[in-house]
This record gives C-alpha cells, sequence and structure tokens, in this order.
C-alpha cells in the first residue's frame, strides 16, 4: 500500500504526459494543462520543505548550548528577521517586491540588495582566488592529455581577453616548446617534435605578425575550437546522456527504478 | 543617497569583506556573514513560496473563481474552485514529511506525482528536444548545391565534427572492450573530449574571475566612491 | 633544485594576493577596452534588432547574484535594446532569488528611456496643451495619451513583471497554451487582464522572442520544451560555465543566438553604443587571465624541470 500507490500514481501520470504530447486535442490538452498548474502549486511546497529542518537542527544547538550555538542564534535571527521584514513589506506594498528606483525600496528589497546580493556574489567570488591556486598547484601537463587539455585551455581564455593577448600567446608558446623538450625527456619523441615545433612556429608567428592581427585572430581561433571540436564532444556527451535520460525515465515510469521513494 | 542605502553600503561592504577574510583563514567574523546567508536565503523563498504560489496560485484564483460563481453563477467557476484543493491536498501531504516517518510516508503520493509528470514530460522532451535535432544537424551537406558550391573550411569542420560526435560516442560505448578499431576510434574521441573539457576551463576561469571582477568593483565604486559622494553632498 | 621544489609548493595566500593585485588595478584605472563582436552574439543582437516594434519579448531571469556580473549587464543590454526598438517586454523569473535583479534591470532601463526622452515628451504635451486648453476634453488627453505612447516606457502598457512561480518544466509546457493559467496575476497581484499590453498575449504564439539570462541547464530545458514543442525563437545570456553546453544547440539552430560571459556581455554592449559593467569589467577579466595563463605554465614548467631531476637521479 505504502509503496504500490505511489508507484501506480508515477506510472499513470508518466504514461498521461505522453498521451497528450500525442493527443494534444480536448479532453487530453486541458488535462495536460491542469497537471502542469498542480505540479507548479505543488513547487510551492517544495519550496517549503526545507525550512522545518533547519529551523530544528539550530534549535536544538541553542537549546542543548553546543558550540557555536550563537551562530545558530545569528541564523535564526536573520530567518526571523527576513520574515518579517517580507510580511512588512508585502502589508505596505502589495508585495514584498517594490521598486521604483532605489531611492525608494521597501525594507525587504533592502535587505535583500545589501545582504542577499553581496553574500551570494562573494561566496562564488571565491572560487575565483581557488581557480587560479589550482591552475598552479594542481593543474599539470604530465601526459599528452593533458597538455591538449590545458593548450585548449589557454587558447580560449586568450580568445575572451581584450588585452595582453601577444603577452600570453608568448607563454604559450614557450609552454609548448616546454611541453616538447620535457617529452624528449621522457623518451617520446614523436610528441616532443610536434609540440616544440608548433612552440616555435607560434613564436615566429608572434614576431613576425603585428600585435593587432594577433589580437584579432585570438578571438576567431577560440570561437572555432568552440564551435567545432568542442562542440563536437559536448554534442556526443549531450545525446549520451539524453539517451540515459529517457531510459531512466523509462525505468522510473515502470517501477523499475524506485529510489525516488526511499527517502521516507 | 538616503541614509538607509549608505548603510545598506557598509553592511554589504562589511558582509562582502568578511567572506573574503576566509582567504587569510577560517574565522568568526566569516562564520557569522555565512550563517546569515542560510537564514536570509530560507527566509526569502518561503516568502516567495507564500507570495507567489499560496496566494497567487491558490488563493486568489480560488476566490477569484468563486466570486465569479457567486456573482454570474458560473458553474465553470465552481469546479475550477473546487479542483483547487486536490494540489492544495496533495501539497499539504508533501509538508507531512515534517511530521517524522509515521506520517511522512504520505509525502511519497505528491513525490510520485511530480516524478511521474517529469519522467512522462522528460522522455518526449528528450527525444523531440535533443536527440533527433542534434543527430540531424550533425550531418550537414558539404556540397551545397550553386551557388553556394564547396567552402573547404566548412567542409573540413563538419568532417570534423562528424568524427568527434561519432568517436566520443564510441569513447562512451564501455558494453565492448576498446580494441582494435573501437580503440583507436575512442583514443581519437578522447583527444575531442580533452579539447572540449579544457575549452569549459577556459570558460570557467572566465566566469569565476568575472564574480570576482563585481565584487571588487562595488568595493571600490560603490562602498568608497558612495560613500564619498554622500559625505561631498552633505558638505555645503 | 630546493628552490624551485620550495616555489611548487607556495603559500596559497600569495596566489590569492597575486589575483586580488590583478584584478584590482585595471578596476582602479580606465582602460579603454577594443572589441570585436563573436557570431554568437552578433546573431542575438540580430534577433532583438529585427522583431517589428510592438512585437513582445519575453525575458527569463533564470540566474541570481552568484552569476551577478556576467548576466545582469546581459539583461540591461538586452532590455534598453528593446525599449530603444519599441519592443514591449514580459518579465518571468524561475529562480525567486533573481527575480529582484531582473525587475531592477527592466525598471532602471524603463528609468533611462524616460529621461533621454524626457524633452521630447514636455514638448509633446505643452504641444498638446496648446492645441486643446482644456485639460479635461478628450482630445487632451488623447494627445498626452500620445506623447507618452511615444516617448515613455510604463508599467502595464510597455513592460510587465509577472513574477515567480515554482517548478519550470511545467510553467514553459504550460505557457505554449495559456500564459494566464499560471500568471493570473502580476507581481503586485494586479489582475493580468487588466494590463492593456497582455491583452492578446496568450501563448508562445504571441511572443516573438524569449530571451533566458541563466546560470545553469535553464535554456536547455527551455530549448527542449518551449523551443521544440512549440517553435518559439529563443536566445540566451549565459555565464561562462554554461556556454560550452550550448554550442550544440547554436550549430542546430535551436538557440538563435547566445551572449556568453562578461565577454559575451562586453560585445553586445558595444554594439548598443553602451558602457555597462559588461565593458569595465573586461580590462580586469583580461588581466586575470594573464595571471592564470602563467600560473598553470609555470607549474607545469616546474613539474617537467622535477621530474627530469628526479629521473636523473633514479
Amino acid at each position: 500500500m505504502k509503496r504500490r500507490v505511489p508507484l501506480l500514481i508515477t506510472f499513470i501520470m508518466g504514461v498521461l504526459m505522453v498521451v497528450t504530447f500525442f493527443i494534444p486535442r480536448e479532453p487530453f490538452g486541458s488535462f495536460e494543462q491542469r497537471m502542469m498548474v498542480w505540479a507548479s502549486i505543488l513547487g510551492g511546497f517544495t519550496l517549503l520543505l526545507g525550512l522545518d529542518s533547519l529551523v530544528k537542527h539550530h534549535f536544538r544547538k541553542i537549546v542543548r548550548k553546543r558550540k557555536d550555538a550563537f551562530y545558530s542564534i545569528v541564523t535564526l535571527v536573520a530567518l526571523f528577521g527576513t520574515l518579517a521584514a517580507g510580511i512588512v513589506t508585502w502589508a505596505k506594498y502589495g508585495t514584498p517586491l517594490e521598486f521604483a528606483s532605489l531611492e525608494q525600496i521597501g525594507s525587504f528589497y533592502w535587505v535583500y540588495w545589501w545582504i542577499m546580493v553581496p553574500l551570494q556574489g562573494t561566496v562564488f567570488a571565491l572560487l575565483a582566488f581557488f581557480i587560479a591556486s589550482a591552475a598552479y598547484r594542481a593543474f599539470r601537463a604530465r601526459t599528452f592529455d593533458a597538455t591538449l587539455l590545458l593548450v585548449a585551455a589557454i587558447l580560449v581564455m586568450i580568445g575572451k581577453m581584450t588585452m595582453g593577448t601577444v603577452p600570453a600567446a608568448i607563454i604559450l608558446a614557450v609552454f609548448l616548446v616546454a611541453a616538447g623538450v620535457y617529452r624528449f625527456f621522457i623518451r617520446e619523441p614523436v610528441l616532443g617534435v610536434i609540440f616544440s615545433s608548433i612552440g616555435v612556429a607560434l613564436g615566429v608567428l608572434l614576431i613576425v605578425f603585428p600585435a593587432a592581427k594577433i589580437a584579432e585572430i585570438a578571438p576567431q581561433v577560440q570561437e572555432w575550437i568552440m564551435s567545432v571540436p568542442q562542440m563536437a564532444a559536448r554534442r556526443g556527451i549531450l545525446i549520451g546522456v539524453t539517451l540515459g535520460a529517457v531510459a531512466m525515465s523509462i525505468r522510473i515510469i515502470l517501477g523499475i527504478e524506485r529510489t525516488y521513494l526511499s527517502s521516507t | 543617497m538616503s541614509f538607509a542605502n549608505l548603510l545598506g553600503l557598509w553592511v554589504a561592504a562589511t558582509l562582502t569583506i568578511a567572506i573574503l577574510s576566509f582567504l587569510y583563514r577560517d574565522n568568526p567574523l566569516y562564520k557569522f556573514a555565512e550563517h546569515v546567508y542560510v537564514g536570509v536565503s530560507a527566509a526569502y523563498v518561503i516568502i516567495y513560496a507564500a507570495k507567489f504560489t499560496m496566494e497567487q496560485q491558490l488563493i486568489n484564483v480560488f476566490k477569484n473563481n468563486l466570486i465569479s460563481y457567486i456573482q454570474n453563477g458560473s458553474t465553470t467557476g465552481l469546479v475550477e474552485a473546487l479542483l483547487l484543493i486536490i494540489p492544495t491536498i496533495l501539497g499539504i501531504l508533501m509538508l507531512t514529511r515534517w511530521a517524522g516517518p509515521k506520517i511522512g510516508w504520505l509525502s511519497r503520493w505528491p513525490i510520485a506525482f511530480t516524478i511521474g509528470l517529469g519522467a512522462g514530460l522528460g522522455i518526449t522532451a528528450g527525444i523531440q528536444g535533443v536527440l533527433l535535432p542534434q543527430v540531424q544537424a550533425t550531418v550537414e551537406p558539404l556540397w551545397i548545391s550553386p551557388p553556394s558550391g564547396l567552402n573547404l573550411w566548412t567542409a573540413i569542420g563538419s568532417l570534423i565534427m562528424i568524427a568527434g560526435v561519432v568517436s566520443t560516442l564510441i569513447y562512451f560505448y564501455f558494453s565492448r572492450p576498446h580494441k582494435g578499431f573501437i580503440g583507436v576510434v575512442s583514443r581519437v574521441g578522447i583527444i575531442f573530449i580533452m579539447v572540449s573539457f579544457g575549452a569549459a576551463f577556459g570558460a570557467t576561469v572566465m566566469a569565476r574571475v568575472s564574480l570576482l571582477i563585481g565584487r571588487l568593483y562595488f568595493l571600490v565604486n560603490e562602498w568608497i566612491g558612495g560613500t564619498i559622494d554622500f559625505f561631498k553632498a552633505l558638505s555645503p | 633544485m630546493k628552490f624551485i621544489r620550495w616555489l611548487t609548493k607556495i603559500d596559497r595566500r600569495i596566489i590569492f594576493l597575486l589575483m586580488f593585485g590583478v584584478v584590482l588595478v585595471p578596476i582602479l584605472i580606465d582602460i579603454p577596452v577594443e572589441t570585436d563582436v563573436s557570431p554568437p552574439v552578433e546573431a542575438a543582437y540580430n534577433a532583438v534588432d529585427t522583431l517589428k516594434p510592438g512585437s513582445v519579448i519575453m525575458l527569463s531571469v533564470d540566474y541570481d547574484a552568484t552569476s551577478y556580473p556576467e548576466c545582469h549587464p546581459m539583461i540591461e543590454a538586452v532590455s534598453n535594446h528593446a525599449f530603444r526598438n519599441g519592443l514591449k517586454i514580459i518579465l518571468v523569473a524561475h529562480i525567486p532569488t533573481g527575480l529582484p535583479l531582473g525587475q531592477a534591470a527592466v525598471e532602471e532601463a524603463a528609468l533611462e528611456y524616460n529621461e533621454l526622452h524626457k524633452a521630447e515628451y514636455e514638448s509633446a504635451l505643452s504641444k498638446a496643451l496648446s492645441t486643446h486648453p482644456d485639460t479635461t476634453s478628450p482630445g487632451y488627453r488623447l494627445a498626452v495619451e500620445e506623447a507618452a505612447l511615444a516617448n515613455q516606457k510604463r508599467y502595464g502598457i510597455d513592460y510587465v513583471n509577472l513574477g515567480f512561480r515554482p517548478g519550470m518544466v511545467p510553467i514553459m509546457v504550460g505557457m505554449g497554451r495559456e500564459i494566464r493559467d499560471f500568471y493570473a496575476q502580476d507581481y503586485k497581484s494586479t489582475n493580468v487582464d487588466s494590463l492593456p499590453m497582455m491583452e492578446g498575449v496568450h501563448n508562445y504564439d504571441d511572443i516573438a522572442l524569449l530571451a533566458s539570462f541563466a546560470h545553469g541547464i535553464q535554456v536547455e530545458t527551455w530549448i527542449a520544451y518551449a523551443g521544440a514543442r512549440y517553435g518559439q525563437q529563443i536566445i540566451a545570456g549565459v555565464t561562462g560555465v554554461v556556454i560550452p553546453d550550448l554550442y550544440p544547440y547554436l550549430q542546430s539552430k535551436q538557440l538563435t543566438g547566445l551572449i556568453g560571459g562578461l565577454k559575451g556581455a562586453n560585445e553586445y554592449e558595444s554594439l548598443l553604443g553602451r558602457k555597462g559593467l559588461g565593458t569595465k569589467g573586461m580590462p580586469a577579466q583580461s588581466t586575470a587571465h594573464i595571471l592564470v595563463i602563467f600560473l598553470i605554465v609555470l607549474g607545469s614548467i616546474f613539474e617537467f624541470i622535477l621530474n627530469i631531476f628526479s629521473r636523473r637521479k633514479s
């Protein structure tokens, strides 16, 4: 009963959604539309789910006087304070959002603009530092594949610059020559020749051609890499992933895949 | 600039610096900012769920349909209003998860509804929206009838594209050992995948650096610049 | 060799400081930017530019403050472009924490347009007054309305904010039939049927172009549902992380145009002749890229040297 009814619901909904795709006429059309509306409403209730575990977890920490209970107080104060701001703005303006200009804002919008936006933005801005650190400490061109990956990455980065294209390209040429020399030392002469000669050729081109021409070509090279080889691999991955997703959807509808029921 | 906005500027700058202080090491200021983030985000989502789902999708639609029935005798309005009870019940069943496993198993019904709906839609969308158009677009004509004719560079690109798509797909086919012809083709596939991952890494670097630029731009131009402008405007 | 080994294990906070420096310095100095426009951005621009005045464009806010510096300049630029060309904007959001950003972009674009055309508006108003001295007459009211239509962007007439609805996929599918089934009211709970702009706008057939500003899989979802099922024309403004995922759709023409990352925002702004954050941020972007390229190469060269030395030793 506890599992059979949900599996039946999944089967019926899944089959009906496929049927209504092929038969858009009434009554299937309006039935499908109604199910879409209900799913959206259900999505709204789902948004509330996390609230219970968050409040309970932090409340328990405060009551049990755990270490770091102060931060739990901070979380709950921020939570209820923002809720209060939202309700007050909603009552005052008829919506939690009220924005005529940045000079006329409700308190909920104030919390959003001056607390939420900087926090969200800065937490992800930290990644820029970690990427720089990883680039130096972890990304090493030990194998041919890794060298190829890094060369592609560098070419894309050069293509996305508006200045300093020539110094960056010189660094790339140095890298290719160094990678070629390294390949000689580890007894891979063919790859050594390939990398070194490309590096030297790039270096010569950088000397021969004016900087403006290099700056013009770099974005075109980047665009070609993105739209041909990169796109091809990405399409292969996309086709594979979609085939997997379709297969998974069929398994879910048929009740073979039941992991979504196991969390309760 | 109003005083509320100046206060906001300084709150925002303090929180930004608090998060950035994590780069030196984990510290109480960073933890404080992190916990404020959690609390504010949760409250934000609740207000939005209350406003846009509870009020606008449920209460107001129910009210308007009922009014339409009462004022005009429209039975459609009554039926629409009554039918809204079903998603409301499903939503409340979803929230039974809060009550623990004894009653929480009821939440499987709305979950099953959502999952079944998503799976059904996903099958047709996957085939119609991704598989068929993507496969179709892979096979591009090398020679187009005049006046276009043969563009060598485009033709080479098309051939590289077909080679890339097929070799990538073969690389991910693990039901056969990668030996012989399949081994060679999957090796070519790895080369394309490495180029793809490299390009993705380059694009990711651009994305993450942009976020840092945004924050530093705020600190320099809006915080420091804005505060100076505020006090300049105050002075006679 | 000890020195090189020490360099490879250098405290990462020094690298953080370097990154901080190369991004901060260009922000402090105003460096001119020369931009070439890539084909995907040009295609996105043309998709908006070739729409007839009065056409409806739907902007979907599928990003939030975690992608603010990349996606926000894009939606600002497209809003400005839309108002400049007399298009009407419907704003929707699938990410709740992004809706105020989208609202800010459209409202500020409207304010900017109104400020730019203030003189023409006031001149048209005084002409209306001189032609119809009786301010209660229908002729005066009509002349005032015409003046506003020509020179001002007003909520409900030139743009609407339908707010946020949870679910994403059901909404994308359902809007193919009737938008009002999901958005019976706008963000202020005003009945959508009372908004003049929404008259005759019921589904994707009435929306000339959809622009999704996203930081995740939302664009692919739009393409799979709205694009494939209903033939909706779509352009996308996405963060750098998502760009590679969308090139297959660009090539298959399921996506008409793509504005990618800060560079994409910069290119779109250059086509519009605007100088937003997309343009102002490019010098810092370039110096940061040089640093990351330098660090990758330096790290690898040190690795090569250490490996050769250890092989020789053994």
